[in-house]
């Protein structure tokens, strides 16, 4: 198993297209597939059944020629039709199972492997979010998914059932006659030259193109993002330059590729009319010595072109396994990278949180010997108010990091109600307590939906009873819909305050024992600000509650202020205490507030 | 229903039509092609009809081999011009394709420059980007093989008719009848599967969308320990995509097997009614094995309908968005200013009113005049117009009354290019584009030399830190490169104006995203570069408003009040108020404490 910090270099690799065939990798793909053995079953008895039937009609057809039509008799042909009637519904229900069932089973796989991704990056520890772009995680749970998915379409059941397919015909023609069947010594390298050869080139071409057209893609894609910076400086023309001219690469590069696609269509054309022309050339020398019959001749005719597609279907499967080894690759690294954090074994049972918090000489570092913050030892107890304050890069958000469990401390002791933090299950431990970043990271869904976050069973009365309390329920109703309005992918259909607000219901809701809260650090407009600075209030209210402030009125109504410099705590006590004692508080708050402030 | 749809091939063609006939020779040497390609497949059944009922028969008597090395020599050849024939439509037509692709894209391209900020507003870049990608391959692959293939249906299904008729007509008529038969059953599964496919993209996207949210919101997540309901929402999203995925491809698992069994039928009604007229002597048995191996041909237009509807109906719905970009009004078609002086720097607003097109009025009646050289700063609530104020200077957008005049000339007499680079703007939020922070910077001035590109990151106080990065000024920056913080891209975005050097300059609340005491050595460098241009600030902060020499309050869209801070904040007691109750305290603010 693989930690977490090795992951990270391993994940920041360049993405290959195509992988090594791994048989460890297609063993653990292969798991996916245990739930539905029987389906599976059932799909390769239906694919040989299908075989079986394809490769019969011709040789009935044959048997229908030559003793019934030949020899005039009709009873006979009756029969012959019977069975290739039988037949041909045999092929329509043997295919239409194959069929069902591969997609029946190929998608669950796809649901189950994307449930189990998903559900493992719920397990990662920060610093694996830390470390990896949500782009990279993102295509990892999307594109190399879908790889499986383009697997699927290529046919689970191809290589196998295509080659016993290949096998049948040839044991037909040799069956119906030996001499006849050397046709295939020309069509079948033919078309495998085609299929092996030529659309290896022709996929590497593909690439290619698809390089460039990515390129292409992404210069589009920033002229649109950028577009009033383009219009702010004028830079329209220089543009549509140097896209003419990226657009130009991709069409030379698509100029490689079509004239390959012609020779492969020509080869394929060509040899499948000599494939039936050396048919009926050493059909008639074998038909002249009275070796055959000419229902032998017209059933080969049927057969020899029925090579292309099976061996086309095994070049294609070929390809599309060595793009899934790589991106089976890449999603089983991710399965492989484990949390940092876990939960003890003998943790304690049923912890109920009252709020007392003790920092003990606690050194944190996120990089190896980088501390951001250096022995910090504080204790706040249950109920206090405490604001937190101090330059970008003192250590702040450490703290708030430190205090949620995101990260275990480098060195030294949190010790929450008298027990480690260490100690405690953390779904345990976080669900009373509550976060309010700066941030506020919204969920796509109703307003209702975004407050229950907090609290997933909560009813609508609690719902709003809490904002009632907040006072933002006035303008909740104002929206339209109220509760239900859509506030859009990551909230973009309200306002950033009222985003803000919202946060803070979904943590009021939850009713913590300690509140951490981020303050935001913009500026809201007036109406906005009087809500939030009453809103801050009541959440603070009645619990241990730890604000990164940033608003004077914040800070002025704290119990008390832990003052940061560079990682370590440098003073605290009340606004008052402070000033009067002309510490690095006082200095910074005089040179702020001291001007403009009359 | 067949003709419907080469209804839309033709009309798709037409929505093309100055791109397609550019290179219409292309096209003209595609459709002989074809004509090559299909009718020298009828070489075999012919031959085999021929060699069956007249070659055989005399090498059975003891003939020469004459005929029948004859015969397999035609066919020879026959395979090898069918060859060339099936090569030169595969090249002409992708040729076609791509070339007209190539200019569709850039006509594109060249069309999305121009167009209106206000249409941007309109639009998401995700649509737009679609609409070039994805739209653009659905025209290409239209124009690569669903014209070709649109094509062959129609000639392979009427030539072979006519030849089976030629040749025994009841015959013809019998095996016919399941043709019909096939093609309704394809193009009704092709109906339902194309509202299928889109639903599943549809929920594709759904799918994704709960993805990001859940990974960029994952702090959160962990914050509230909710990844068990979060697993049991994406549990509920992804069962929705099982649903969909095995809705659409089910179909298709349904409508092969039907197609599988097209010539076994057409096999059967063959061999009964065509083995009983050999028998009674009224046709030949070279007749029959000609229907077996026609209809081997005839698999080719049943199989490939569906998909090639599908192709045609999408190229048709993608031209027809493409046509509307195409056909929008642009920048260039509604400003012909030729103005292309030097801008000196007086900015009047004339009874100016505006409003985004879809929206109340955002600027009611404002008028007022800059000075060359003033400094000014906007002052108002969010939502009150200030952004809106500033953009209608370099002309992002036209007014929707009144006259906005520089240097005493409509704005619309001048030239766009020559307004716009004259005028610095820093915007609030700022983009970087995927290159070298150097080219970033030299953005409006690609050929500056890195010496001046460096004094202009000194001012932006960004040099130090470019200089840590490993490539220093080659650093990778944007979607693709390295992560920079909000505070750094906005250094950056300054840097970029202070090495246009412009005659005016233009500040939307530029410096609030960084800390106060880089704000503070920003502002100074800003007040230096402003030194005697003119320059407009929106602001917030007190600091900044004091450096102004003329403040214009901005209240819903009307302009409440103007005169310098000291002035305002002695006389306006609102704007003292607002100045005194939130400024001090969230602009000031303690986080940079």
């Amino acid at each position: 198993m693989i930690s977490q910090k090795t992951a990270v270099d391993i994940l920041s690799q360049s993405e290959e297209e195509t992988g090594r065939f791994q048989t460890k990798l297609l063993k653990r793909f292969l798991v996916y597939f245990r739930p539905y053995t029987k389906q599976l079953t059932l799909m390769y008895a239906a694919a040989f059944l299908n075989v079986a039937a394809f490769i019969a009609i011709p040789v009935v057809m044959q048997i229908g020629i030559d003793e019934h039509i030949v020899q005039n008799d009709y009873h006979g042909l009756l029969g012959t039709a019977a069975t290739l009637l039988l037949l041909v519904i045999l092929l329509y229900i043997a295919g239409r199972t194959q069929g069902v069932l591969m997609m029946k089973i190929g998608y669950r796989v796809i649901h189950d492997l994307r449930a189990d991704l998903f559900a493992h990056l719920q397990t990662l520890s920060f610093s694996f979010f830390d470390t990896q772009r949500t782009g990279r995680i993102m295509s990892r749970i999307t594109n190399d998914v879908q790889v499986f998915e383009e697997l699927l379409r290529a046919g689970l059941d191809t290589i196998v059932v295509d080659v016993v397919l290949l096998a049948s015909i040839t044991t037909a023609m040799i069956y119906l006659d030996s001499w006849l069947s050397l046709v295939l010594l020309v069509t079948v390298p033919g078309f495998a030259f085609v299929v092996f050869v030529l659309q290896k080139y022709l996929l590497r071409t593909g690439r290619r193109i698809q390089r460039e057209l990515s390129h292409v893609n992404a210069f589009l894609n920033e002229s649109i993002s950028g577009i009033r910076v383009i219009r702010a400086f004028a830079r329209e023309e220089e543009n549509i330059t140097s896209f003419t001219s990226l657009n130009e690469n991709y069409f030379h590069e698509a100029r490689k590729l079509y004239p390959l696609l012609s020779w492969f269509w020509q080869c394929v054309a060509t040899i499948g009319t000599l494939g039936p022309a050396l048919v009926l050339l050493i059909g008639g020398i074998r038909l002249s010595q009275e070796m055959i019959t000419i229902g032998v001749i017209a059933a080969f005719l049927t057969y020899i072109n029925r090579f292309f597609q099976p061996l086309q279907k095994i070049s294609n499967m070929l390809n599309q396994i060595s793009r899934a080894m790589a991106s089976a690759e890449r999603i089983f690294e991710i399965m492989d990278v484990q949390p940092d954090i876990v939960d003890r074994i003998n943790c304690v049972p049923d912890f109920r949180l009252s709020g007392n918090v003790e920092f003990r000489n606690v050194w944190f570092a996120y990089k190896t010997d980088e501390f951001v913050t250096r022995d910090l030892t504080f204790r706040v107890s249950e109920g206090q108010t405490i604001a937190v304050v101090g330059p970008t890069g003192s250590g702040k958000t450490t703290i708030i990091n430190l205090l949620c469990r995101f990260y275990d401390p480098t060195e030294g002791q949190i010790i929450v109600d008298g027990f480690d933090l260490t100690q405690l299950v953390q779904k345990d431990y976080r669900s009373q307590i509550a976060l309010v970043m700066q941030d506020p990271n919204m969920f796509s869904g109703t307003i209702a939906e975004n407050i229950r976050f907090g609290r997933p069973d909560a009813d609508m009365a609690t719902v709003r009873s809490v904002t009632t309390a907040m006072g933002i329920d006035t303008m909740i109703e104002s929206l339209p819909d109220a509760y239900d309005h859509d506030i859009g992918e990551r909230g973009s259909n309200i306002s950033l305050g009222q985003r803000q607000l919202l946060a803070f219901a979904r943590a009021l809701i939850r009713d913590p024992a300690i509140l951490i809260l981020d303050e935001a650090s913009s500026y809201l407009d007036n109406e906005t600000e009087k809500l939030v600075h009453s809103a801050t209030q009541t959440l603070c209210k009645g619990r241990t509650s730890f604000v990164i402030a940033h608003r004077l009125s914040t800070i002025q109504h704290a119990d008390r202020i832990l003052v940061m410099n560079q990682g370590t705590l440098v003073e605290q006590g009340k606004h008052a205490e402070l000033l009067s004692s002309g510490g690095l508080y006082a200095n910074l708050v005089m040179a702020q507030y001291g001007g403009s402030d009359d | 229903m067949r003709n419907a749809l080469s209804v839309l091939m033709f009309r798709t063609l037409l929505r093309l039509q100055p791109y397609v006939l550019a290179h219409k020779s292309l096209l003209a040497g595609a459709l002989m092609s074809v004509l090559g390609t299909d009718l020298l497949t009828y070489a075999i059944p012919v031959a085999v009809a021929y060699v069956t009922d007249v070659v055989y028969p005399e090498l059975q008597a003891g003939g020469s081999f004459t005929g029948l090395a004859r015969v397999f020599v035609i066919l020879v050849f026959s395979g090898i011009l069918r060859g060339l024939a099936v090569h030169s439509m595969i090249r002409f037509f992708w040729g076609f394709a791509e070339r007209v692709v190539r200019d569709v894209r850039d006509a594109t391209y060249r069309k999305m420059q121009h167009l209106s900020l206000a249409f941007y507003d309109r639009s998401n870049t995700g649509d737009l980007m679609s609409r070039v990608t994805y739209d653009i391959q659905l025209v290409r692959n239209f124009l690569a093989f669903g014209i070709e293939h649109r094509i062959r249906i129609v000639v392979i299904s009427t030539t072979i008719f006519a030849l089976m008729l030629y040749v025994q007509w009841q015959l013809a008529l019998a095996v016919y009848t399941i043709v019909p038969v096939f093609m309704t059953i394809t193009l009704m599964f092709s109906r339902r599967m194309r509202s299928a496919v889109a639903e599943q993209q549809n929920q594709m996207g759904r799918l994704n969308t709960r993805i990001q949210e859940n990974l960029s919101g994952i702090r959160v997540v962990k914050a509230f320990a909710a990844e068990d309901s979060e697993k049991e929402r994406f549990r509920q999203t992804n069962g929705h995509m099982l649903d969909t995925d095995l809705k659409a491809s089910l179909l298709q698992a349904l409508l092969n097997p039907i197609l599988m069994i097209s010539d076994g039928i057409g096999g059967i009604i063959i061999l009964l009614y065509g083995g009983l007229r050999v028998m009674d002597g009224s046709m030949s048995l070279g007749v029959l094995l000609g229907f077996i191996s026609y209809l081997g041909i005839l698999r080719f237009p049943i199989s490939i309908l569906a998909f090639n509807t599908a192709t045609i109906s999408m190229a048709t719905g993608a031209s027809g968005r493409l046509r509307v970009l195409l056909d929008t009004p642009d920048q260039k078609e509604e400003s012909r200013g030729q103005r292309s002086s030097r801008v000196l720097g007086k900015v009047e607003f004339d009874h100016v009113s505006f409003q985004y097109d879809y929206a109340q009025p955002v600027l009611r009646d404002v008028s007022f005049t800059i000075e060359a050289g003033e400094r000014v700063a906007l002052f108002g609530l969010t939502g009150s117009g200030k952004s809106t104020l500033i953009s209608l200077i370099p002309r992002y957008y036209p007014p929707s009354s009144g006259i906005i005049r520089i240097d005493g000339v409509n704005s619309s007499a001048w030239n766009l290019q020559s307004l716009r680079s004259q005028i610095g703007i820093v915007l609030q939020e700022t983009f970087l584009f995927s290159a070298s922070i150097a080219s970033n910077i030299a953005f409006a001035r690609p050929d500056a030399s890195i010496e001046r590109i460096r004094a202009a990151a000194k001012r932006a106080q960004i040099d130090d830190f470019i200089m840590s990065l490993p490539k220093q000024y080659d650093t990778l920056v944007g979607e693709y490169g390295v992560g920079v913080s909000g505070g750094q891209k906005q250094r950056i975005a300054i840097a970029r104006t202070l090495l246009q050097d412009p005659a005016m300059l233009i500040l939307d609340d530029c410096t609030s995203s960084l800390d106060a005491e880089t704000e503070q050595q920003i502002q100074r460098q800003l007040a230096r570069l402003a030194e005697g241009r003119t320059t407009i600030i929106v602001a917030q902060r007190v600091s900044t408003l004091e450096l102004a020499d003329r403040i214009v309050i901005l209240a819903d869209g009307r302009i409440a009040d103007i005169d310098s801070h000291s002035r305002l904040y002695e006389r306006n007691a609102l704007y003292r108020s607002a100045v005194q109750s939130q400024n001090v305290l969230a602009n000031a603010g303690a986080s940079e404490l």
